[in-house]
């Protein structure tokens, strides 16, 4: 349709759903008024603290290509990193780009990877893939930048976050195949609502 | 119960036609970039607090009412009032606080100069974050913003910047900030008036996540319905990218714009670089 400059991997389409998906994510972080969320992104329960604020960079990986799924990676890093500026305890590391941005923006590429590579085989393993792989390369590489950057022990860093990332994972695969497979049925606005 | 649509400020518009709003928007985005710059590399109590006091100077001028940028304050208080006094009472063990003399000492508690300082410096940039967040989209029209950071980057369009593109991605993620906050909003309230599990308060895991889940598929499944709406609409009315297009609104700086943001420039580089002496010190005397 478009015969000029926009390259053709960025299209109207996927312009317009990047920006539809950094405003989920400042949706997903903004604190709310509805008891048992603190914001819907952050969810705290018993001590125990976890995010699913890069999971709108996987849906957008496996749903519009890397690209996408980068872009909206890097504006949750930035988003973080505004937000740690609020805080003074040990979030406040977060102030560091190199831990806040950098590690967010391979979310998408790998789950990206991920889920082509399953595709074939499995459509709904390849979702779940995603899932994981999107969700530990976010622990990973964040853990792995601090490690870096404050030169703490990678492993018992990442031993002391453990229970958060097996459940970060879970819920990560969960709303990756609800969400997806729940726009699959919706038929993206053409066709009827199957909802 | 769930008042989403009115604490989300970001990407909501309050017109007053004040000297602020009628500021050309490049001059609030740099003004903006600079402020928030400066409040996070601050170190200084002092410094921190002139910025405060700037953005306050800022709000009164754009004749925003303060009540409704602080409201969201008043639900996380009793979340921040519990970390506060965690921290004053703890962070006095911890090495980077253990500066200066000790206050007050009773078994494990332990209040330093440091300790107060960093709480002090917490409490101000908290509330300084409140003001900037709103700042920008509450005095401009996301129209005005879109070509405020498209020229702003157009001359980066040389290395291969796609200067239209990020500006459109911004004023979507912008201006359907509210616009999601309020479909959210709809949906917690059909769930909680069929008894869904949102509005009470409760900490068991597994229905913490039986209540998320109706939640958050329908908010990105709204996402995603109204951007394919929006990219049809789009096309149909020939969008095709930025190089090439012209545009209806030119922004016109005056020397009012370059006199403001060479003044805010110069006040963040005085409040980042002036080495302010310690609020204590002043008070309480070494």
């Amino acid at each position: 349709m478009s015969s000029q400059s926009l390259n053709t991997a960025f299209n109207t389409r996927r312009l317009v759903i990047t920006g539809m998906l950094i405003a989920v994510s400042i949706i997903l972080a903004v604190p709310l008024n509805a008891p048992p969320f603190v914001s819907l992104g952050f969810i705290t329960f018993g001590g125990i603290s976890f995010t699913f604020m890069h999971v709108p960079a996987i849906i957008g990986a496996v749903l519009e290509g890397p690209v996408v799924g980068l872009i909206v990676g890097g504006a949750f890093g930035l988003f973080s990193m505004f937000l740690a500026n609020q805080q003074t305890g040990a979030d406040a590391i977060f102030r560091d780009p190199i831990i806040s941005v950098l590690p967010r923006l391979f979310i998408g590429p790998v789950a990206w990877l991920v889920f082509n590579a399953l595709k074939k085989a499995n459509p709904m393993a390849a979702l779940g893939g995603a899932g994981v792989a999107g969700t530990l390369t976010n622990t990973l590489l964040v853990i792995g930048a601090i490690a870096i950057r404050l030169s703490v022990p990678f492993l018992a860093t990442l031993a002391s976050v453990a229970v958060n990332v097996a459940i970060e994972v879970v819920v990560a695969v969960v709303l990756v195949i609800a969400v997806v497979n729940a726009l699959r049925n919706v038929g993206g606005g053409r066709g009827g609502s199957s909802v | 119960m769930f008042e989403l649509s009115r604490n989300v400020l970001i990407g909501q518009y309050f017109p007053t036609n004040s000297a602020v709003h009628r500021l050309d928007p490049r001059t609030k985005i740099l003004g903006t970039l600079f402020i928030v710059v400066a409040i996070s590399l601050s170190r200084s109590l002092l410094a921190s607090l002139l910025l405060l006091g700037l953005l306050v100077l800022i709000t009164w001028l754009a004749r925003l009412p303060f009540g409704a940028i602080l409201r969201g304050l008043r639900y996380a208080a009793p979340l921040l009032a519990i970390f506060l006094v965690v921290q004053l009472v703890f962070l006095g063990w911890q090495p980077s606080a253990a500066a200066g003399p000790v206050f007050f000492e009773w078994q494990f508690i332990r209040v330093t100069r440091g300790s107060l300082q960093q709480m002090g410096l917490g409490i101000v940039r908290l509330l300084s974050f409140y003001f900037i967040a709103g700042l920008p989209t509450l005095t401009t029209t996301v129209t005005q913003l879109t070509h405020g950071v498209e020229l702003l980057l157009r001359p980066l369009r040389r290395v291969g910047l796609p200067a239209a593109e990020i500006a459109l991605v911004n004023m979507i993620a912008l201006r359907f900030v509210p616009t999601l906050a309020e479909e959210l909003e709809r949906v917690m309230k059909a769930q909680a008036s069929r008894c869904g599990e949102i509005g009470t308060r409760l900490q068991r895991p597994d229905r913490l996540a039986r209540a998320l889940l109706p939640l958050v598929v329908p908010l990105f499944v709204n996402a995603f319905r109204r951007a394919e709406e929006l990219a049809i609409a789009m096309e149909a009315r020939c969008y095709m990218g930025g190089v090439g297009r012209t545009k209806y609104v030119r922004l016109q700086a005056t020397w009012v714009d370059a006199a403001v943001t060479a003044a805010l420039l110069a006040i963040c580089a005085v409040a980042l670089w002036t080495p302010w002496p310690a609020l204590a010190d002043l008070f309480l005397g070494r």
